[in-house]
């Protein structure tokens, strides 16, 4: 048996070797970053296997289902980064004498996180199957024992210690009541508490000192020893040494930042739900929207939601890849973003913002959108067009691909041309995904297209859905400059303007 | 040990005072003419501001003020007292100045070589060796507090805590046992060979700060006295300089004890440990780390001792200013006496034959000032202001003036010189008495108003239930049957909140309006030569 893990179906001491499997950008991409720690972040990088999300999810429901288990998990990450603290002073400890202290305190906390983890039992899912262990741990006859002895020990532990220095000559021996304490109560009953100054951080000693309480407090460092020789091989080595502890950390870390990511989605009014582990190769969603819309201050109840059929095969068609195209400003990005989303969190346990879902899993995910950054040895078309090759080269039918205007930066036909071959290329390898382009040419072939819908009766107003459509003609780039005044009779009017005033 | 700052003037730590505050004191202080009262009344400048400066946030509690008049009956009883508690609690702030210049000098004179331990150990021994033996000091000048206040009898109320405070904190075993470590260390510690140091270690291998739990040291000999400089520090340490030499040669020497063993080392306890690897210098710095703990203990109960008495000073000039007043009437033979309070909702003053303390202060003789009654009361179908009017210099800014002097002071836990006086306890007090006499302001009539109107919103804004108005012929800057019904409306808004009002006024429109209204009492002065200056009802 050794410590079970949080998130994966292994034990917890082969979770750091876990791989990150989907790139960098994604989650910048889709606008994560900032929204997240950053060791939080490299989990949605880590994709879970079908296995895995529903555990997970169950730790997300208890977490976003009240306060409890939140101020247990916070409770055991202020234990355990108290223990990794004691836990590297032993490490570190210079002689046997120390290491012989430094292991009391160290082994004190583990026994209390023990016990701390072990009140888990009482939740269902990954939680109870952790605090299970636990408590099976805090039962075993090594384990109680430990307990029983460190506490006796503790129990007869004087902290007191007295040097005498004469000259250079400094002996060591038994503290009675100290001065200290003494003056402090003192100053209390005298009515003048505030005399009290403020309380200087203690500092480590060194080895002279503890082979010097050591001394004076022979038996009781005897004592020490013992518990250190009969117990130092349970907890240092093997499958249940301490150390391993540590990697829940990291682990609770994750659950405390992403659950505080879903509850102020859910406090700004946006749906969540947890997707079902689908054994089809399929996409479905209903009712999703963009999370990222809440870092503009939109409540979930202002963005306009919509649906989504993705799947290797439905209704005698190959609906795994789509063109997405329609009026600029209509919200394709949007709801790109909003399914890349909805895959990433599912991939990694979390919940998913839309009515209800039933995904797949994937062994990776990528993301093409227009770069930001400067171009020092090319120019944006040949970066672009370079990032695309290298996520193609990786595509396949257990992949899901996003693209959101790739090969626009270059002339039309050098850009059908590419986008063609893209298209076609994840459309044949059966990956899943979409590309959001404005090459209408794309549109009406076996490749299924989704367009932003507008309402032509109501001056091509957004409608921000996006529904199944055949062939397109128009982006209604013209309304959009006539709101700005760029359009022509605007650009006309004022120039005549300009006249006049020079007349 | 009651837990509250020491203090004769408040019940509890008194709050910030706003500059606002302040300034809002200030005026009511100028408008009533106390600060000209008691220029002619308590002459020290010092005295007189620490007293007008406790008026300007007169107590709103009850049993507050009633403390501060049994303090000054206390120093009516026995004036010496006062003057015996002043004298002392100003030796206290003379100690602390001594103290901060001594360390100051200490600081600046001295050279420590951080790298040399010897010598960071000697700089602490000389830094808690001054500051002990201002605790010393101090401890005889609190002494001397306890014993004038346990002389005179004060063991109750606030003079009573103060007995207690100084008690505890001069001759308490608590206090003896400060007392025997303070001599030991002002004795000794400039001798000192061997250190006993404490600590706490912790499970984790961390120790708290040490501390000199005790020391040995080698007794000397008296030296004839060389020729002291004025400094205490000087001379202090005329005497440890001329054994600092002995004492590094036997450090160095390692020879630090004396050959004969003093009587007073005690048998050697089981479970002595040698601890090894500990060089000179870290030796060194550990007992001076020790020693500079102590000091940073020891320094802490000296600022607190200090800090704890020396807000007594401005209090005990406020009751010496007290006195002074009280003094003023006795020797003038004036009538006065203890208010009794009621609470801020009955909105009530009922005072009878109130003279004027400016008037009683600066005449030639007191039998020329007239008092009068003052009376309202809100609710039941009783008056919640006051309307005065009258010819002009016929005293009613006097009775005004009066009635604002009376209240503030009483509030303030003074006497009042009249025959009797019941008073509801006012949360605010506010003047306007911008028309008073002698108090013309250059502005054009428009300007003025409208810097009238400015000032009476912003106690509009500021006034709250169980307030005071004292207000001086406010809008007659501007026609006076429109400043009339503004002054209506302004007026029974004050009312409507709960506030008490004193308008005198010219307005006589606001007669008519409030004739058949009860809730304002109309009050005139006297047309008649024999009864000059007296105050009564308009019908009579």
């Amino acid at each position: 048996m050794s410590y079970p893990s949080f998130l994966w179906n292994q034990p917890l001491r082969l979770c750091a070797e876990t791989e990150e499997t989907i790139p960098e950008n994604v989650p910048a991409d889709l606008m994560l970053t900032g929204e997240m720690k950053d060791s939080t972040l490299a989990y949605f990088r880590k994709p879970c296997s079908a296995e895995e999300i529903p555990p997970r999810q169950g730790l997300f429901r208890l977490l976003l289902n009240g306060e409890s288990f939140r101020e247990r998990l916070r409770d055991l990450a202020e234990q355990l980064s108290e223990f990794h603290r004691i836990a590297g002073f032993f490490d570190r400890a210079e002689s046997q004498t120390e290491r012989i202290m430094l292991f009391l305190p160290a082994i004190g906390r583990y026994l209390t996180l023990a016990e701390s983890f072990a009140e888990l039992e009482r939740y269902e899912g990954r939680a109870g199957e952790i605090g299970a262990y636990f408590a099976e741990l805090c039962a075993r006859d090594s384990f109680r024992q430990a307990a029983a002895e460190y506490a006796e020990l503790i129990r007869n532990r004087r902290p007191e210690l007295l040097y005498t220095i004469r000259g250079t000559e400094v002996t060591a021996s038994e503290g009675g009541e100290m001065t200290k304490a003494k003056l402090e109560r003192y100053f209390t009953e005298m009515g003048v508490p505030e005399a009290i100054p403020n309380r200087k951080a203690s500092l480590r000693v060194n080895e002279s000192t503890a082979l010097a309480y050591a001394g004076v407090y022979y038996g009781f460092h005897a004592a020490s020893e013992r518990f250190y020789t009969k117990f130092a091989d349970t907890f240092l080595t093997g499958e249940d040494d301490i150390h391993l502890l540590f990697i829940y950390m990291d682990e609770i870390g994750f659950l405390r930042d992403a659950a505080e990511y879903f509850l102020r989605l859910s406090d700004a009014g946006y749906p969540l739900t947890y997707p079902a582990v689908s054994e089809n190769r399929e996409v479905v969603l209903h009712g999703i929207v963009d999370a990222s819309l809440a870092k503009r201050d939109l409540r979930g109840s202002d963005v306009v939601p919509n649906d989504l059929l993705m799947a290797a095969e439905a209704h005698g068609e190959h609906l795994s890849f789509y063109i997405v195209t329609g009026a600029n400003g209509g919200g394709k990005t949007t709801f790109l973003r909003a399914c890349g989303l909805a895959v990433l969190f599912f991939l990694t346990g979390c919940p998913v913002t839309a009515e209800s879902a039933r995904i797949c899993t994937f062994d990776a995910v990528y993301t093409h959108f227009p770069a930001n950054e400067s171009f020092e040895n090319s120019g944006r078309f040949v970066n672009e067009a370079n990032r695309a090759e290298e996520i193609i080269g990786k595509t396949s039918d257990r992949t899901f691909v996003l693209f959101n205007e790739t090969y626009s930066g270059t002339d039309e036909k050098k850009s059908e041309d590419y986008s063609r071959r893209l298209a076609d290329t994840m459309y044949e390898r059966g990956a899943f995904g979409m590309f959001v382009t404005h090459i209408h040419a794309l549109t009406g072939s076996r490749i299924p297209t989704l367009a932003a819908v507008i309402d032509e009766s109501d001056d091509n107003r957004r409608t921000y859905k996006i529904k199944r459509v055949g062939a397109t003609a128009s982006s209604f780039a013209a309304d959009i400059l006539e709101k700005y005044r760029l359009d022509r009779m605007s650009l006309k009017r004022r120039l005549e303007a300009e006249g006049e005033r020079h007349v | 040990m009651s837990e509250r700052t020491l203090s004769l003037l408040w019940k509890t730590e008194r709050g910030v005072v706003t500059r606002e505050m302040r300034d809002a004191g200030k005026k009511v202080i100028s408008d009533l003419q106390i600060d000209r009262a008691f220029r002619t009344i308590c002459p020290d400048t010092v005295i007189r501001e620490a007293f007008l400066n406790v008026l300007l946030t007169p107590c709103t509690d009850i049993d507050e003020i009633q403390h501060r008049t049994a303090v000054l009956q206390e120093f009516v009883r026995v004036p010496q007292m006062l003057d015996k508690l002043i004298e002392l609690v100003r030796r206290v702030l003379t100690t602390k100045n001594s103290w901060d210049s001594e360390r100051s000098r200490l600081y600046s004179t001295r050279r420590v070589n951080p790298q040399d331990k010897s010598s960071v150990l000697w700089a602490a021994r000389e830094g808690l060796i001054l500051n002990v033996h201002f605790i010393r000091s101090l401890n005889v000048q609190i002494h001397s507090i306890y014993e004038t206040l346990n002389m005179f009898g004060c063991t109750d109320g606030w003079l009573g805590e103060v007995r207690e405070a100084a008690y505890a904190l001069a001759l308490s075993p608590q206090a003896a046992y400060i007392r025997d470590m303070t001599e030991k260390l002002e004795k000794g510690l400039a001798n000192a060979h061997t250190y006993e140091v404490e600590f706490c270690f912790d499970p984790e291998m961390k120790a708290d700060p040490y501390f000199l739990r005790d020391f040995r040291y080698i007794q000397t000999y008296e030296r004839p006295q060389k020729k002291q400089s004025g400094s205490l520090f000087a001379s202090l340490f005329a005497r440890v300089d001329s054994t600092r030499a002995d004492a590094a040669r036997a450090d160095k020497e390692k020879k630090a004890v004396p050959e004969e063993k003093p009587a007073d080392i005690p048998e050697i306890p089981k479970s002595v440990v040698r601890v090894e690897g500990v060089g000179s210098d870290e030796a060194f710095e550990t007992a001076a780390k020790a020693v500079q703990e102590t000091d940073r203990y020891l320094t802490g109960f000296l600022r607190a001792v200090i800090d704890k008495f020396s807000a007594l000073e401005t209090e005990l000039y406020f009751y010496k200013a007290a006195l002074q007043y009280i003094t003023r009437f006795d020797d003038r033979n004036v009538k006065y006496t203890y208010p009794e309070f009621r609470d801020a909702s009955e909105n009530l003053i009922d005072i009878k034959t109130l003279s004027d303390l400016l008037l009683l202060t600066e005449s030639m003789s007191v039998m020329s000032v007239v008092p009068n009654d003052v009376y309202f009361r809100s609710g039941g179908g009783e008056t919640s202001g006051i309307l005065v009017t009258g010819k002009n210099n016929s005293g009613k800014t006097v009775y005004l003036r009066s009635v604002g002097t009376a209240v503030l002071l009483a509030q303030c836990g003074l006497p009042v010189p009249c025959e009797s006086a019941v008073i509801s306890v006012r949360n605010r007090i506010f003047t306007t008495f911008a028309a008073a006499e002698g108090e013309l302001i250059p502005l054009s009539s428009a300007g003025r108003f409208e810097e009238e109107v400015a000032v009476l919103s912003k106690i509009i804004d500021d006034v709250v239930p169980s307030s005071l108005l004292l207000m001086n012929e406010t809008f007659q800057t501007t026609a006076y049957d429109e400043g009339a019904e503004g002054m209506y409306h302004i007026l029974n808004y004050i009312a409507a909140m709960g506030c008490g009002f004193i308008f005198v006024t010219h307005l006589l429109k606001l007669k008519e309006l409030y004739r058949e209204n009860p809730s304002v009492e109309i009050l005139k002065t006297s047309d008649s030569p024999q009864t000059r200056y007296k105050i009564g009802r308009l019908s009579e």
